[in-house]
């Protein structure tokens, strides 16, 4: 039991009327989530929640739509990518990390988690000029190059924290036994920081998946990623095939969400 | 020791990727806001203080600027207002409760900013389920024209902040040893004063970042206005993405950026000032 | 089965000297034991021996031979780390062969070979558990096995049996102790407790801030300290100034002590006149009769432990003797007693700065 709260668990009608103020809080959290699922399964033509009646009609719609499609295909492409790369630089970054100590530590911290704490519009828009000078402007590189470096803290994070877990005493015994610096990576720490390993892949896939100011200055010409593709749908449409598309976003978060309590529990991973 | 481990040299890509890609750019931003405005590339030849002048010169761009650090403002309060309730609750809870209620504050933070909008639009149509209850409940007579408002716009960033204010207080809660109320209690303290005195305070370890990282996010957020706010009104993103993809005066733009960020700081710093000695205290 | 020097080790942290000149040596098959509290660098000695340290003065070296440049992997060493240092993913018997493994033995040899040193250790049959399904001795011998198997030149162990319990302790030292004796491995052991190391070693380096009291047996250790400190940390001891010291010969001095003079024997090269101390271990003093002893004093404190009395005797100078009498010795407060000493077990040492 929390310390901040255990004391007053038995008073009476102050603490339903509390609950009552949680649970409407509550639904404000998820009430948006709740209304693009319902509406992408009306039978009718409008986007309305409760929806009228059920069908996956939109759903077929949604596949249909060669720019969402391809928003779709492009956002898994490049969330693809991000993740693999996002792992492995976090993963060399979380082992030069570890050795680290005292002040030293924290500012490499603050360092990996940088793009984190500045604000994704001041990221987004130095990248596209800087893209430019280098000749990468409104490439699809350039576009991977701005996701990676975006999801890139998330990986760290969570690998980070998976490494701060194995002792120094392990890497030593290893050593002492006659293994190589590699030897002791693949046979010993890398088994053991698995879970985080793949947690900090999920949630890099995830960011990557959902960024839209970032990808918006960076895109390359005739190409969206979903969101970005999303956005323009509803500028100009209002229909339910949004809703699919916005579904499927949720089911991934929602599988990723299932994916991290399964590895690591969420209460340790946030 | 003389040579540094060269386990440390792991480190260089990654420090590569953040200079190279995060801080290099940023840098180059703050020189391309004193660019001249180019006629056929995004940005001139030489150098000037025109745009800074500029800005600072037009009340339209004043006005800009302090409705988008107001509004951010009003986001981050109200966010600590939703936020507390709920980071309270959920210190309580254990087991399968405090999965399930850490799953509802993280899938939202994992589906994306586009999305839970998107969700706010269907909420707040004229005939979605928001004006359904209130005509049904007998509050309005017709339903409220909320798209396209501030008041949406603002609903919409404490919903998108709600998650980031909640986990460090939420973990600054659970850090309150329990013996401190019993011990407050045990000297005569109600459940107000135990709050006010000892609660409120050791949770500011919690509320402070909380505070800082929404309100940051909150001034720079561009996709809410985008999307929920219209054309109607301004605020400093969008007329900087304006000024990036629509008329292309790339080093307007970034003064408009650097204008923005500078302010933030500023903020902030007066901010962390104010609140120094409580935080100071609070730490323990 | 390699004679291991250690000279002049420095080992400096920023603004910390944690190492300030270690020298000791262990012959071939020896047990040392570095013996100090918390904070002398004991354990930094240790870690520089295995090469996870690199010292920044001084010399290693195994059989004559240098092995500073060597890193850690090829030292041969096998060492045992107090928290036992088990790979949480790999059964027992892998812990045990990764060594081998790692040297691509044949599966066959690898196999006997881990099953002879479990049999060795008494883990027989555990081989499949992971280490958190085993107790905390079994993990410890674990790590013994773990190390012993690939027949290192050298075993280091940093304060195995701190983790155990006082009875499991006893038990695992003298496993500890048995294996090293058997393979005749030359072995360093490091540890804070006092009756471990006087039991188990061959020789004893007892440190203080980074340097080397003194290293020797444990009977010299005990009988005949180098200084205070040591002689406080390996047992209970009684300290009286003494004043006139004066040397006959190598090692014998005459000296006047709380209103009497002896003759005793010492750390030799005390010059004349210089402060000095009396070392007396209480089972070197016996109450007698007030004009038979070579003390006179009054008892101040008298305790009936059961087995035996235990009392504390001032001295005319403000000095107080402690000691234990026969449980039934007719002494209570206030009484004068003499105390006699065994003077083969009385000991002078210099007075040296803590």
């Amino acid at each position: 039991m929390s310390g901040a709260t255990s004391a007053f668990s038995h008073q009476g009608p102050v603490n339903i009327a509390f609950g009552a103020v949680i649970v409407l809080l509550y639904v404000f959290l998820m009430a948006p989530l709740v209304m693009i699922v319902g509406a992408s399964f009306t039978g009718g033509l409008l986007i309305d929640f409760p929806p009228q009646g059920l069908s996956l009609k939109w759903y077929f719609e949604f596949f249909e739509r060669r720019d969402l499609v391809d928003g779709l295909l492009m956002s898994l492409r490049i969330g693809a990518i991000t993740a693999v790369v996002t792992m492995t630089v976090a993963m060399m970054a979380a082992l030069a990390g570890q050795v680290l100590s005292g002040r030293l530590s924290g500012w490499f911290q603050l360092g990996m988690t940088l793009p984190l704490l500045v604000p994704e519009l001041l990221t987004a828009v130095g990248l596209l000029f800087f893209l430019y000078k280098i000749e990468l402007g409104k490439t699809v590189v350039g576009l991977q190059m701005g996701h990676i470096l975006m999801s890139f803290p998330y990986a760290y994070v969570s690998i980070a924290a998976a490494m701060r877990q194995v002792p120094a005493s392990l890497e030593e015994a290893s050593a002492s036994l006659g293994a190589t610096g590699w030897q002791t990576f693949r046979l010993v720490i890398l088994p053991l920081v698995m879970p985080g390993l793949a947690m900090g892949g999920i949630f890099a896939f995830i960011n990557s998946f959902d960024l839209y100011t970032i990808s918006l200055l960076l895109k390359p010409l005739g190409g969206n990623t979903l969101p970005l593709a999303l956005f323009d749908f509803l500028t100009y449409e209002f229909k339910p095939t949004a809703a699919a598309a916005a579904t499927l976003s949720i089911l991934l978060s929602i599988l990723g969400v299932a994916i991290v309590q399964k590895l690591v529990g969420l209460q340790r991973a946030f | 020791m003389r040579l540094p481990s060269p386990r440390l040299l792991l480190a260089i890509p990654a420090i590569a990727l953040i200079f190279v890609f995060m801080i290099l750019p940023i840098t180059n931003m703050a020189e391309m806001s004193f660019r001249t405005t180019g006629t056929k590339d995004p940005f001139g030849e030489d150098y000037t203080l025109a745009h800074y002048l500029r800005i600072f010169g037009d009340t339209y761009y004043w006005g800009v600027l302090l409705r988008s650090l107001l509004t951010a403002a009003t986001v981050t309060v109200l966010c600590l207002l939703v936020s507390y309730p709920i980071a309270w609750h959920m210190s309580k809870a254990k087991g399968m409760k405090a999965v399930f209620l850490y799953a509802c504050i993280a899938s939202p933070l994992m589906t994306g900013v586009l999305v839970r909008n998107f969700g706010w639009m269907i909420v707040a149509a004229l005939n979605g389920p928001l004006n359904e209850t209130l005509m049904a409940l007998g509050i309005i007579e017709r339903p409220l024209r909320l798209l396209f408002t501030q008041g949406l716009v603002i609903l919409a960033l404490v919903h998108v902040f709600v998650p980031f204010m909640v986990l460090p207080i939420n973990n600054a809660l659970r850090n309150i040893s329990p013996t401190l109320i019993e011990a407050s209690t045990a000297m005569g303290a109600t459940r107000r004063d135990v709050f006010r005195d000892i609660i409120l305070p050791l949770s500011f370890p919690g509320i402070y970042p909380g505070v800082i990282l929404v309100y940051v996010l909150a001034v720079a957020a561009f996709v809410t206005p985008a999307l929920l706010g219209g054309q109607m009104v301004s605020y400093m993103p969008t007329l900087i993405i304006g000024e990036l993809t629509g008329t292309f005066q790339w080093p307007f733009g970034s003064a408009l950026a650097i204008v923005l960020s500078l302010s933030t700081v500023v903020v902030v710093a007066i901010f962390t000032a104010l609140t120094a000695k409580l935080m100071e205290r609070s730490k323990a | 089965m390699a004679t291991v020097e250690v000279r002049d080790l420095r080992k400096r942290y920023h603004n910390f000297l944690a190492l300030d000149g270690v020298s000791l040596k262990a012959e071939s098959g020896q047990l040392v034991t570095l013996l100090g509290p918390s904070g002398c660098g004991k354990s930094t000695t240790l870690r520089c021996l295995a090469g996870f340290l690199e010292p920044n003065g001084g010399e290693i070296t195994v059989e004559g031979e240098s092995i500073l440049s060597t890193p850690a992997n090829r030292r041969g060493f096998g060492v045992v780390f107090q928290n036992y240092a088990l790979f949480p993913h790999m059964t027992v018997a892998e812990n045990i062969g990764y060594g081998l493994k790692l040297q691509k033995v044949s599966k066959s040899e690898l196999t006997t070979r881990v099953n002879e040193v479990m049999d060795l250790v008494r883990l027989g049959g555990l081989g499949d558990r992971l280490p958190r399904e085993v107790s905390g001795g079994q993990q410890q011998r674990v790590a013994l096995a773990r190390a012993l198997v690939l027949k290192p030149k050298l075993l280091l162990l940093d304060e195995p049996l701190a983790n155990l319990d006082a009875r499991l302790r006893d038990e695992v030292r003298w496993l500890i102790r048995d294996l090293q004796q058997q393979s005749g491995i030359t072995a360093f052991y490091v540890t804070h407790d006092q009756s471990e190391a006087m039991a188990m070693s061959d020789m004893v380096a007892v440190m203080k801030a980074g340097r080397v009291a003194q290293f020797a047996t444990p009977r010299e250790i005990y009988q005949k300290p180098t200084e205070r400190y040591v002689a406080d940390f390996t047992g209970e001891a009684n300290f009286l100034p003494c004043t006139d010291v004066t040397p006959h010969g190598e090692g014998h001095y005459s000296i006047a002590a709380a209103g009497t003079t002896l003759d005793l024997d010492g750390v030799p090269g005390i010059a004349a006149g210089a402060p000095a101390e009396l070392l007396l271990r209480p089972e070197a003093l016996e109450l007698t009769a007030p004009e038979a002893g070579t003390f006179r004093g009054i008892v101040t404190k008298s305790a009936f432990l059961g087995s035996a009395l235990h009392c504390e005797i001032t001295l005319p100078d403000d000095s107080v003797l402690k000691l234990s009498a026969e449980p039934n010795t007719p002494v209570s407060k206030g009484d004068t007693v003499g105390i006699a000493i065994d003077r083969s077990h009385a000991w002078l040492m210099p007075e040296v700065a803590p």
